[in-house]
């Protein structure tokens, strides 16, 4: 480490290397540099070692159900509110007349799993009484954002893929591209 | 002295940290993903998460990660010619969802490693290795009971079951498999010999050059039955001791393909217990018809494995140290002429067998082979088809009276004792 | 530097006149002899220590930082198994899988489970070391016994915790050297299901084994066991002692209170700090180069074989080869804990403390023998307990093979040897006869009786009686031994065959080399002659144990008087219960003596 500089100097120039070395001495005298050079390497271990423990508290695999899956065959839904995903995926896949939707089945407001009640037409939020209607807009209750939607599209295989790894909420931007699927059955 | 004692050790430690952080970020599977992302146009990267990629197959209690490397194994429109990045051929992948089936199922392998080696098992205390080659169809009788089906797709398979069966393999050995349970006992249970511990044929691989595999050991004792367990004569052991003779298996002359195709069928057999959604057991087999009471005695001599001892069409020839009538095990032909019309004594030996066979030379050891008990497994219909196809053999003598290969017969068996063949 | 430098903003004055800085920092950090005091008694971490110490007590050949780095690992250990908490589940499916993940999947998994495992290691063989210091520089002399006893207490828990990390991998290394370790439990007097003096109500199910595992056999409920007495509770009654002994340590004051004083901060803080960077160095090193060892899942069909416990344990592995389960695995263990505890409350010699002993010469008959010149007796007696424990470990762990048979460090194992051993009792009678006259060597003649003996038959009574003892014994001892080896019958053969002795049916076996001599002798010069040899070695052995006796017995007479009868015969019973040990080791390894005394029935093998 104190070597450094001392080495990397070329040979025909010893003065360069002799002022280099004083100045350190000067500046800090030989042993206090010694010194701050290992409380310095002392310092960057011990804060790299805390990050790279931080690092470590972030896990590089999940044991979970995965983002995308695949939901069946669009025939297979009748008009409405489906609950069949919710169980497994923790999706609702919602049919109008021009196509689907998909909405993830979570509480916009602390994140507890909404009911669908079908006489009402509403999810109701059994934590604090939030309410959304088919479109996951807010009716009532303490939520401040519509119900987010998931990417659904049209595998290759004509299965509904579901991907709750993209969310939209936004009125404008949530009946198209990726977060609408137009469907007309044959 | 101690400043620089101390700027060294915090030196060395900042530079043991990086290199530990530096192994940690180019870990193995790093480089494949690299490699391949390369490959790609900027538009076909979006759909590919860079860090390991993994399958959770919960029915199948397995995690599998093998396409963190194999990146392409399911997206044919961008794989590449060379391992790791090709595309999985066939349709199986559309048959067998890698979702619902992950990759080690079928292939072996350790599904949890993301280094190479260790990922395909070729290290120590993995006991799946990679089947590599047609040895994959080996997987396929855990679910297909009914292999008519698939034939096409695992001829080794089908191939190695059919010799299994008409080698007479299931005279000594029981297999358990889809709920049916079949063979004899005289030998070991072979129900998951395909997971058979390493622990256990430790002693064996002392004998066998590398690698040091289950697949490997098959191969080796399917065509060299005693190669692996030659005995040991008196003379190598401390004084006193009695001999052991070699294996007791009979040497087949199977050709390589033949102990290959076998191998994988054996390597089927997993005792594993999976979950009824996969497994498509075999259907009932229809009632052969037989043409003559003989044929059925034929096709029964030939199911319940007689002729892995007593040779093809009961000729005999197979060796059984230290036997009466020539240590081997004895030949049917002369069944008529020793019976005679005690066809009822005949079918009391099958049914009760004679254990231990008798001895040509009473000093040493019992013969490893005996006749085991039939009784209970062989239905009585069957025994009366296969007394009958026992008697017809005689036919295939040739001119001989009959009364001398009974003395041949009682000589035999008083001769003095050989030595084992080597 | 004559001219001063121009003022510069820095916040470091302002700081450190703000309310908060002052409530934090008592004082300043400039280096001056206030401070330095300072320094060590308003820091909590630092306070355990004094604040200045014998400049003698500083010297790292004196103490080598063994017990600070036994404390530093405990720490390293404490913060990586804390991380490896985040990614275990103690469940048998899930155990395994989660090593995996550390190895394969988790940021520094793999470092930290490698630094953990080693670190478990070098703790275990630190504080072993710091144990045979502190014997060998006499600190756990008064004032200290009682903290030498905290230690040997530390000592034990440091190796139950390891025991109990072992199984946490569930891996066939895991399983089985915890079924070895479990089983020992089975085996205990009183509480064990296979135990001696088995309690009427005790059974497989409620027997001190069960307690342990939870359970009868080892699965999930001896994961979770294992993983919160690994984890919990063990950590914490560990730090309870280890917190008595850093205050003990303190309050009882350094063994080298003479000599010229130093100020702590800096010149001890600055050496712990450099041994645990050295410290950490090597357990860098050593994590990056070699990984921990996992094998396959735990079966419990398939035993590995051989099947070792951890190195610390195989010595006590090793040893429940020559004894009954019981003694080996608990009584024995309890011995060596109890008389680790009591060696400073029966060693009275004030001798020895605060230096390492100097070794010289001493004759022992015509023999010249390396010895401490104080405190002879205490070292070569504790040196040759670690010595031989640690000879057991050896012979553990690289002399055992398949089936636990010997092999040469050199040879390569093979599951096809056909090693048959031959192993033989010796007649209970006999083995009696042995055992009484070896303890009896222990019997001193105390000085009222000498005087007696003096009185009657003159100055030179009390030598011959003691000459008379010793040589009986001594030839009682090997007569016991070797001569039921040529004339008792060996009981394998019935009746009406072939009777052949002890000798020779050990004589014609491979794994008893001394009576394959005695056996070749017979064969080689015919029965009579032979006999009259090997009798006439039996006498020579007798001698020499008898000469040896005679040494021994004016030594332990000093003793005697030195000790008073109780210390004594703590002293005298421990040291001829591991010479014994020896012994019986001797006895299996050379003449293939399986049990000098063996009643089954009340499972008594010795």
């Amino acid at each position: 480490m104190n070597g450094t500089g001392t080495t990397q100097a070329p040979a025909e120039r010893p003065p360069a290397k002799m002022d280099l070395w004083r100045r350190l001495d000067e500046r800090l005298g030989r042993r206090q540099f010694l010194l701050k050079a290992g409380w310095a390497c002392f310092w960057a271990f011990l804060g790299g070692w805390l990050l790279s423990n931080l690092r470590y508290l972030f896990p590089n695999v999940l044991y979970e159900p995965t983002l995308t899956f695949k939901a069946g065959q669009p025939d297979e839904y009748p008009l409405g509110v489906s609950t069949k995903w919710k169980k497994t995926n923790r999706v609702w896949i919602i049919r109008e007349p021009a196509g689907f939707y998909a909405f993830w089945a979570r509480c916009t407001h602390l994140g507890c799993t909404p009911n669908w009640f079908d006489a009402e037409q509403r999810f109701k939020c059994p934590c604090h009484g939030s309410n959304f209607n088919t479109e996951g807009d807010v009716i009532a209750g303490p939520a401040p954002k519509p119900l987010w939607r998931c990417a659904i599209r049209l595998a290759d295989d004509g299965q509904i893929l579901i991907d709750k790894a993209r969310l939209e909420n936004r009125p404008d931007a949530r009946r198209k591209g990726d977060f609408f699927l137009p469907y007309h059955s044959a | 002295m101690k400043r620089v004692i101390f700027v060294l050790l915090s030196g060395a430690l900042v530079a043991l940290f990086m290199l530990a952080m530096w192994q940690d970020t180019t870990r193995e599977w790093t480089h494949p993903q690299q490699a391949f992302r390369n490959t790609l146009a900027k538009e076909e990267r979006s759909g590919l998460h860079p860090g390991i990629h993994q399958m959770i197959l919960a029915d199948l209690n397995r995690v599998d990660r093998c396409t963190t490397c194999h990146v392409a194994i399911d997206k044919p429109q961008l794989a590449l010619a060379e391992e790791p990045f090709t595309a999985h051929p066939g349709r199986f992948l559309e048959w067998h969802p890698p979702e619902r089936f992950g990759c080690t199922v079928c292939h072996g392998g350790q599904g949890l490693a993301t280094e190479v080696k260790a990922a395909h098992g070729d290290v120590p205390h993995w006991e799946e290795p990679l089947l590599r080659g047609s040895l994959v169809q080996a997987s396929c009788y855990q679910c297909h009971g009914d292999l008519a089906p698939i034939a096409a797709y695992a001829p080794q398979l089908v191939r190695g079951k059919a010799l299994f069966e008409a080698k007479g393999c299931y005279g000594c050995h029981t297999i358990k498999a889809f709920g049916h349970e079949f063979g004899g006992t005289i030998s070991q249970d072979l129900s998951d010999i395909g997971a058979k511990p390493y622990e256990l044929i430790k002693a064996d691989f002392e004998m066998l050059e590398e690698p040091h595999t289950r697949i490997h050991w098959l191969l080796r004792k399917l065509a060299h039955p005693r190669a692996l367990n030659p005995g040991s004569r008196p003379e190598e052991l401390p004084p006193g001791e009695e001999e052991v003779f070699p294996s007791a298996m009979p040497h087949f002359g199977l050709a390589p393909d033949e102990a290959e195709a076998i191998t994988t069928y054996l390597l089927s057999l997993r005792g594993l217990d999976l979950p009824s959604s996969y497994v498509r057991p075999p259907k009932e087999a229809p009632q052969p018809v037989y043409a003559s009471v003989v044929e059925r005695g034929r096709a029964m001599f030939e199911k319940f494995g007689c002729n892995g001892c007593h040779g093809a069409g009961g000729a005999g020839g197979r060796r059984n140290w230290n036997a009466g009538l020539g240590q081997e095990v004895p030949s049917l032909l002369y069944v008529k002429a020793y019976y005679g019309n005690r066809i009822d004594a005949l079918k009391d030996l099958i049914r009760d067998g004679r254990q231990p066979a008798p001895r040509a030379d009473p000093t040493r050891p019992f013969p490893s082979l005996y006749m085991p008990s039939w009784k209970g497994r062989i239905p009585e219909g069957d025994l009366d088809a296969l007394t009958a196809y026992l008697f017809s053999l005689h036919d295939q003598l040739p001119a001989q009276p009959a009364m001398v290969s009974g003395a041949a017969q009682a000589a035999a068996s008083d001769a003095p004792p050989e030595a084992p063949a080597p | 530097m004559p001219e001063p430098a121009p003022p510069r903003f820095s916040i470091k004055p302002y700081l450190k006149k703000t309310k908060l800085w002052k409530s934090i920092f008592r004082h300043d950090f400039t280096d001056s002899p206030r401070t330095r005091l300072q320094r060590v008694f308003g820091n909590v971490f630092l306070h355990l220590h004094p604040v200045r110490v014998p400049k003698d007590a500083l010297r790292i050949p004196y103490t080598w930082g063994l017990g600070g780095l036994s404390f530093y690992l405990f720490l390293v250990l404490t913060v990586t198994g804390i991380l490896l908490m985040f990614y275990y589940r103690p469940a048998s499916s899930l155990a395994y899988q989660d090593m995996k993940d550390l190895s394969f999947a988790v940021t520094l998994g793999r470092l930290l489970r490698n630094m953990h495992r080693w670190a478990a290691h070098l703790m275990v063989v630190a504080v072993i070391l710091h144990m045979v210091r502190v014997f060998l520089t006499g600190a756990y002399k008064p004032p200290r016994e009682y903290n030498w006893v905290i230690g040997v207490l530390l000592l034990v828990m440091t190796l139950f915790l390891s025991y109990t990390g072992y199984l946490l991998p569930w891996d066939q290394l895991a399983l089985w050297a915890v079924t070895v370790g479990a089983q020992m439990a089975a085996n205990s007097p009183l509480l064990g299901n296979e135990g001696p003096f088995r309690l009427p109500f005790i059974t497989t199910a409620n027997d001190a084994r069960f307690v342990l595992i939870g359970g009868t056999v080892i699965g999930d409920a001896t994961l979770i066991r294992f993983y919160v007495l690994h984890c919990v509770a063990v950590p914490f009654i560990f730090a309870i002692f280890l917190s008595v002994h850093f205050w003990r340590v303190r309050k009882d004051s350094f063994s080298k209170q003479t000599g010229d004083k130093v100020d702590v901060w800096p010149h001890l803080v600055s050496r712990e700090l450099l041994a645990a960077l050295l410290m950490t160095v090597i357990l860098f090193v050593w994590s990056i180069l070699m990984n921990a060892p996992l094998e396959g899942v735990a079966n419990l069909n398939v035993t590995p074989n051989p099947s070792k416990a951890p190195w610390y344990f195989v010595g006590l592995q090793e040893l429940l080869v020559y004894f009954d389960p019981w003694i080996a695995g608990v009584v024995l263990p309890t011995l060596i804990v109890v008389g680790l505890m009591a060696i400073p409350y029966v060693d009275l010699n004030p001798q020895g403390v605060g230096r390492w002993p100097k070794i010289g010469w001493k004759r022992l008959g015509p023999i010249a023998m390396p010895s401490p010149k104080e405190r002879a007796f205490a070292v070569n007696v504790f040196m040759l307990g670690t010595i031989m424990w640690f000879v057991l470990i050896f012979i553990g762990a690289y002399d055992r093979g398949p089936n636990w048979e010997w092999y040469w460090p050199w040879e390569t194992w093979s599951h096809r040897r056909m090693t048959k051993l031959t192993l033989k009792n010796i007649p209970n009678l006999w083995g009696l006869l042995l055992l009484a006259s070896y303890f009896a060597l222990g019997s001193p003649i105390p000085k009222r009786i000498k005087a007696w003996l003096a009185a009657r038959g003159g100055a030179k009574a009390p030598a011959a009686a003691s000459a008379a003892l010793h040589t009986g014994l001594g030839l009682a001892i090997a007569g016991a031994v070797l001569i039921p080896l040529l004339i008792s019958p060996d009981p394998a053969y019935p009746n009406g065959s072939r009777y052949p002795t002890l000798l020779e049916a050990l004589g014609r076996s491979q794994n008893a080399p001394i009576v394959h001599g005695m056996f070749r002798v017979v064969q080689t010069l015919g029965p009579l002659m032979g006999y009259v040899v090997n009798a006439g070695l039996i006498v020579l052995a007798g001698l020499t144990l008898a000469w040896l006796g005679v040494q021994f017995g004016r030594f332990k007479d000093r003793r005697y008087e030195e000790l008073g009868p109780i210390k004594y015969a703590i002293v005298m019973g421990l040291l001829l219960m591991m010479m014994g040990v020896l012994g019986k080791i001797g006895l299996r390894l050379l003449f293939g003596i399986k049990y000098i005394l063996s009643f089954p029935g009340v499972n008594l093998n010795i």
